[in-house]
């Protein structure tokens, strides 16, 4: 419920290959909360999500992370995924082979069987699935497709909010969803995302864009610089970065 | 035995063995509703055409005693087959070790067609040696679509030598399963003597533990305006080994031939091996000739993602794996066959549960 515990960051350092990307990096979010994170290119914001969710060669050297009442880092990236943590990708994974249906239900119900809940058979799957294909207008053509493949930066971004508003997760780290999309597919996606607020579950969205943030209005918006959070405010801060840019921080 | 082409497969130690032999060889045969003149009889029976010697090695203890039997299977002219013709070939209940030659003939005449699906199978045998040979003749415009599904035992060894001659305008589709085995060796050979004979050879091999299998292919273009196309997926994991050897000659005289060929492999451990080369000879100067081999690994970034779905490790690689293979199933335009093909694909994974029950 509202205010209940989601994540908390503390003190949080990682590195890539032996690069380190992160440091000293702190954040807490609780349940019903909407996070913006913005920040220059090469901050760490993908690295962050990256880390989270467990991408092998991230890795945290410091620092803790509580995701509800687990140490984060002493799951496998299904048992985070099965606990509700969702990352939506920047840049989407296409998978040549893997019929997109099949690896959606798969990942539907290992999430379900994990909660104790009975996994769809095939039949009710598909009903499902086609409900909320059609609340992002996505054409049923895409299901049958290998996952991602050959699709249109929009379209896989579509493909992430289907699988988002699939899985339920508890929180959902959505790393620039609305990079590339045009203005009709923001407002589909944004309308998922909205969908989804609930006083039991958070919401982090990596944005560049103040235009998501009229759609999708955060509670807390975050600047990541150079690798740590420098700045925190309301979503006046992000109006104020779209006017003066990061330059200042 | 050419040392070369055996580079990579060893049957040393099954020359050195004493075989036992079987006096009565029945492969089952089934079909459906077989038009007027279509013959299917034990070669015996037959008026035989030329015989073509095995090119495999005999153990010398076998030397002048080996006994071929087989199968002779005729399509007469303009008959066109409409459900395939299966053959199954169950090595059940043998001592060891066994030898069982045999040997088909398919002969197609003019614009007939027809489907045959070749299965190997084993039931209570071990250690045999299965000596196939399989000759076919196509007349002018004739198609077969040639299936094989070799399902062996682990500890058998399994050679087949199959030589193709294919007349003009004639068509030539094949598929090779392999499944099973323990040393496989398949040489396909196909003849394009006359303009527009078209092959398509296709195949898939499946190979672990210690599995060995050896895909060699020869396809000549001996004639103008003739094409080939040819494309083997394999998936080789644990300590297993795969041979792929695809030569494809041009003659001199053999203008605007068009040859592609594709070889794709994916390794699913570190000391699985897989050896593959392409042999192009080509002597004529106005062709198109296109081949290329990949080897590759499960693609960690895509098993990233779908862990991130909740997805186990597990299933995420096999998921990866038979979409691998399974494309190479979707040439096959039978659908029944194609659905025998999947289910064979789908018992190769051990562990395959939740595989199974996500699939179709
Ligand atoms: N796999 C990797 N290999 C090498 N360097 C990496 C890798 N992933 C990230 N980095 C480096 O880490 C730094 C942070 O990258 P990251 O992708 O987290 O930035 P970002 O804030 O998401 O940027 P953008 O806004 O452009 O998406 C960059 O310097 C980047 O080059
Ligand atoms: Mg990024």
């Amino acid at each position: 419920m509202i205010g209940e515990k989601m994540l908390t960051i503390k003190n949080l350092a990682a590195t890539v290959g032996d690069k380190i990307i992160l440091h000293d990096l702190n954040l807490t979010v609780k349940a019903g909360e909407v996070h913006a994170i913005m920040g220059p290119n090469g901050s760490g914001k993908s690295t962050l999500g990256n880390v989270l969710a467990g991408r092998e060669g991230y890795t945290a050297t410091a620092g803790t992370v509580e995701f509800l009442d687990h140490n984060l880092f002493a799951l496998s990236t299904e048992e985070r995924a099965r606990k509700g943590l969702f990352l939506s990708f920047q840049y989407p994974i296409e998978i040549p082979g893997v019929t997109n249906i099949y690896f959606l239900r798969a990942a539907v119900n290992a999430v379900r069987k994990s909660r104790g809940d009975e996994p769809y058979d095939a039949m009710d799957f598909i009903k499902l699935i086609k409900e909320k294909a059609k609340f992002l207008h996505m054409d049923e053509g895409f299901l049958y497709r290998d996952v991602n493949k050959g699709f249109s930066g929009g379209e896989k971004k579509r493909n992430e909010i289907l699988q988002l508003l699939l899985l339920e997760p508890k929180l959902a780290i959505l790393d620039e969803i609305d990079s590339g999309l045009d203005i009709d597919a923001l407002k589909i996606i944004s309308d998922g995302i909205n969908q989804l607020r609930r006083s039991d579950r958070a919401i982090i969205l990596v944005t560049h864009y103040q235009r998501l943030l009229d759609h999708v209005i955060p509670d807390y918006v975050h600047v990541l610089s150079k690798g740590k959070i420098v700045k925190s405010g309301g979503p006046e801060l992000a109006k104020e970065l779209e006017q003066t840019g990061y330059a200042g921080l | 035995m050419k040392t070369e082409t055996w580079k990579y497969t060893n049957i040393k130690k099954w020359l050195e063995r004493d075989y036992q032999t079987i006096d009565s060889y029945a492969p089952i045969i089934d079909y459906n509703e077989l038009p007027e003149g279509v013959i299917i009889c034990p070669l015996a029976d037959a008026s035989k055409q030329a015989d073509i010697p095995s090119p495999y090695p005999l153990p010398q203890a076998l030397e002048g005693k080996l006994k071929e039997q087989g199968f002779f299977i005729y399509i007469p002219k303009n008959v066109v087959l409409k459900n395939p013709i299966y053959i199954t070939d169950i090595a059940a209940q043998l001592d060891d070790p066994t030898v069982l030659p045999a040997r088909f003939q398919i002969l197609l005449e003019e614009n007939s067609v027809a489907t045959i699906v070749h299965k190997f199978e084993a039931n209570d045998a071990n250690h045999y040696w299965r000596r196939q040979v399989t000759e076919i003749n196509l007349a002018p415009n004739a198609q077969l679509n040639y299936y094989q599904d070799q399902n062996e035992a682990p500890t058998s060894l399994h050679t087949h030598y199959i030589a193709v001659q294919q007349g003009r305008d004639s068509q030539f589709n094949s598929f090779t399963l392999d499944n099973g085995g323990g040393i496989v060796r398949t040489d396909l050979h196909t003849k394009l003597h006359d303009v527009n004979a078209t092959c398509h050879l296709n195949g898939l091999y499946l190979v672990k533990n210690k599995q060995h299998v050896d895909n060699h292919t020869i396809i000549e273009h001996l004639a103008p305006h003739t094409q080939s196309s040819e494309h083997y997926k394999g998936i080789v994991a644990d300590q297993a080994r795969a041979v792929f050897n695809g030569r494809i000659y041009v003659a001199p005289h053999a203008q605007k031939v068009v040859s592609e060929q594709h070889n794709e492999n994916l390794l699913l451990s570190k000391q699985a091996e897989i050896d593959t080369k392409p042999e192009l000879e080509i002597y004529a100067d106005d062709v198109q000739c296109a081949h290329g081999a990949t080897v590759g690994q499960l693609d960690r970034d895509a098993i990233f993602y779908m862990t991130t779905r909740g997805i186990d490790e597990e299933l995420a690689k096999q998921l990866l794996t038979y979409g691998f293979a399974h494309e190479m199933l979707n040439s096959i335009s039978h659908d029944e066959i194609r659905a025998l093909f999947n289910t064979q694909l789908l018992t190769w994974f051990s562990n395959n549960q939740e595989l199974e029950d996500l699939l179709p």
